[in-house]
């Protein structure tokens, strides 16, 4: 599968060669909105953000294993997951919540963490979500981005490519993974 | 319970009757628990609450975990060539320079102080509690670091690659060839960068265009809370002392001398009366000072007196009356 989603052949294997370039694109398409999701569940946003960086963490650790053609989203998305019940396993041992409205919402989060149904609906509109801002970044900068981060030209190979310097290649990248973080929630802001 | 009944729970803006009313609405049927699973994976999916990171910190914190791996294997090989070849005891004995081949990380650890030579000839002085960590990259396109801490630099100039000292905390200095200093230490309130000689600019992380461009004798104070940027002229001396092994105050605040000296000393400060802690100091003293002659001298120039518990190496500060 070679396309030019997050599921991308090129990408993944960057991803498997530990290239920093990579993580930081994955970084800026995910983190944020997996925050948001364990967050809300979590109910606790320090804590959310460990888990976040754990999940990073652990697909940095097995990167080697990685599979061209796995499916990024749902791999990112079952760790957050995973890593969302692990945290409320442990919580139970460790805390005793006197407050019993606390106590409720933790139980009902749990259960919606266990709910397959609901998750597979977050799991597929994420999917959507990311796929569709690399589509949505401005014309001028998403080429030169899928250039760099999906096909694997070199900043001066595009440069020569596109007619333009390297260092417009430079910024041209570092819009789009500005854009890929922001872009989402201003439009969403729309809808609300 | 309606769709807005059930969102203003999951976003926690109930009082305390509405949620309990809500959590029984909810446990009542198993399709009133269904509908909210539903309800709740809509508001996650649509993003509406998204809050921003700021990713460039955490894109850091992610990479410096990453690279705090390779440590021990360092160590472990420092040990076997020890072994193996008793020559190279000296060298490695000093640990005054190393010089790293990939990626790397170099740490002073408390009491420590290291110094660093990099490929390109730059040489860093790492104060106690820092760490330095040089990019994979280093010297092929451009020459990055990561400090965490303090450290002095001295950098040797190659125009076409710029040297950019990145920090956790909001700030980057780029560089051409000069002698300059940052502090940075995730405990301080600011980041600090003082110009000895030549030329650099103050970046926010990950931004193209300087906050500052400092002058020889300026420092840049970057206040991390506030996000707001101040240069004022310094006598750099006091500043990089630390560097030549001493300790020069002039006006200090007491917290910063007091945690300069928990890192050089490795002992903790317990301050009782809170007055002390608006104290500002001026002074001197070297490394080869021990911490009793250090504490004498506190003693004898100000208003404090300190209790010294060796064995849990705590310092208890007090007024005396």
């Amino acid at each position: 599968m070679n396309d030019n989603g997050i599921n991308n052949s090129f990408f993944i294997n960057q991803l498997k060669q530990g290239d920093h370039k990579a993580y930081e694109t994955l970084f800026q398409l995910y983190f944020d909105k997996l925050h948001h999701y364990a967050w809300s569940y979590l109910e606790d946003a320090e804590e959310a953000r460990e888990i976040i960086q754990n999940v990073f963490f652990k697909l940095w650790k097995k990167r080697t294993d990685l599979k061209v053609d796995m499916n990024l989203n749902a791999y990112l998305f079952k760790m957050t997951r995973n890593e969302c019940l692990d945290y409320f396993k442990h919580l139970k041992v460790k805390t005793r919540y006197r407050d019993e409205i606390q106590k409720e919402r933790l139980k009902l989060n749990v259960a919606s963490l266990q709910d397959d149904p609901s998750q597979m609906f977050i799991e597929s509109e994420l999917n959507k979500k990311v796929n569709s801002l690399i589509n949505r970044l401005p014309d001028a900068c998403r080429e030169v981005f899928i250039k760099s981060r999906f096909e694997g030209l070199k900043y001066h190979e595009i440069a020569a490519e596109m007619n333009i310097s390297p260092k417009t290649v430079e910024n041209q990248i570092s819009k789009a993974l500005r854009f890929l973080r922001q872009e989402l929630q201003d439009y969403l802001t729309l809808f609300l | 319970m309606t769709k807005a009944d059930l969102l203003s729970f999951i976003r926690n803006q109930c009082d305390d009757q509405r949620q309990r009313e809500i959590i029984h609405w909810i446990n009542e049927t198993p399709e009133n628990k269904i509908y909210y699973h539903k309800i709740k994976a809509e508001y996650i999916a649509s993003f509406s609450d998204l809050k921003l990171s700021d990713s460039g910190f955490e894109f850091r914190k992610f990479k410096s975990r990453i690279s705090r791996k390779s440590i021990p294997f360092l160590r472990i090989a420092a040990v076997l060539l020890l072994l193996l070849i008793s020559g190279a005891y000296l060298y490695f004995g000093s640990e005054s320079i190393f010089s790293p081949v990939n990626s790397d990380a170099f740490i002073a650890k408390t009491t420590q102080q290291k110094e660093v030579e990099l490929p390109d000839g730059t040489t860093v002085i790492l104060n106690s509690e820092s760490k330095l960590t040089v990019a994979d990259d280093f010297n092929t396109q451009n020459r990055i670091v990561f400090l965490e801490g303090e450290a002095f630099f001295s950098v040797t100039e190659n125009k076409d690659r710029p040297f950019i000292v990145k920090t956790l905390n909001g700030i980057d200095v780029k560089v051409l060839g000069t002698k300059f200093n940052v502090r940075s230490y995730d405990t301080d309130e600011t980041v600090e960068t003082t110009l000895v000689s030549g030329k650099v600019e103050v970046y926010e992380n990950n931004t193209t265009l300087p906050v500052a461009t400092l002058k020889p004798h300026e420092k840049a104070i970057f206040h991390k809370e506030h996000k707001s940027l101040v240069v004022t002229t310094v006598e750099t001396r006091p500043i990089t002392s630390w560097s030549r092994g001493e300790l020069d105050f002039e006006n200090t605040p007491i917290k910063v001398v007091l945690k300069d000296i928990e890192r050089w000393y490795d002992v903790a400060f317990n301050i009782e009366d809170q007055e002390i802690e608006s104290y500002t100091l001026s002074g001197k003293f070297k490394r080869e000072n021990t911490i009793k002659e250090v504490l004498e001298v506190l003693e004898a120039s100000s208003p404090i007196k300190y209790e010294y518990n060796e064995s849990q190496k705590l310092i208890t500060l007090s007024i005396s009356n």
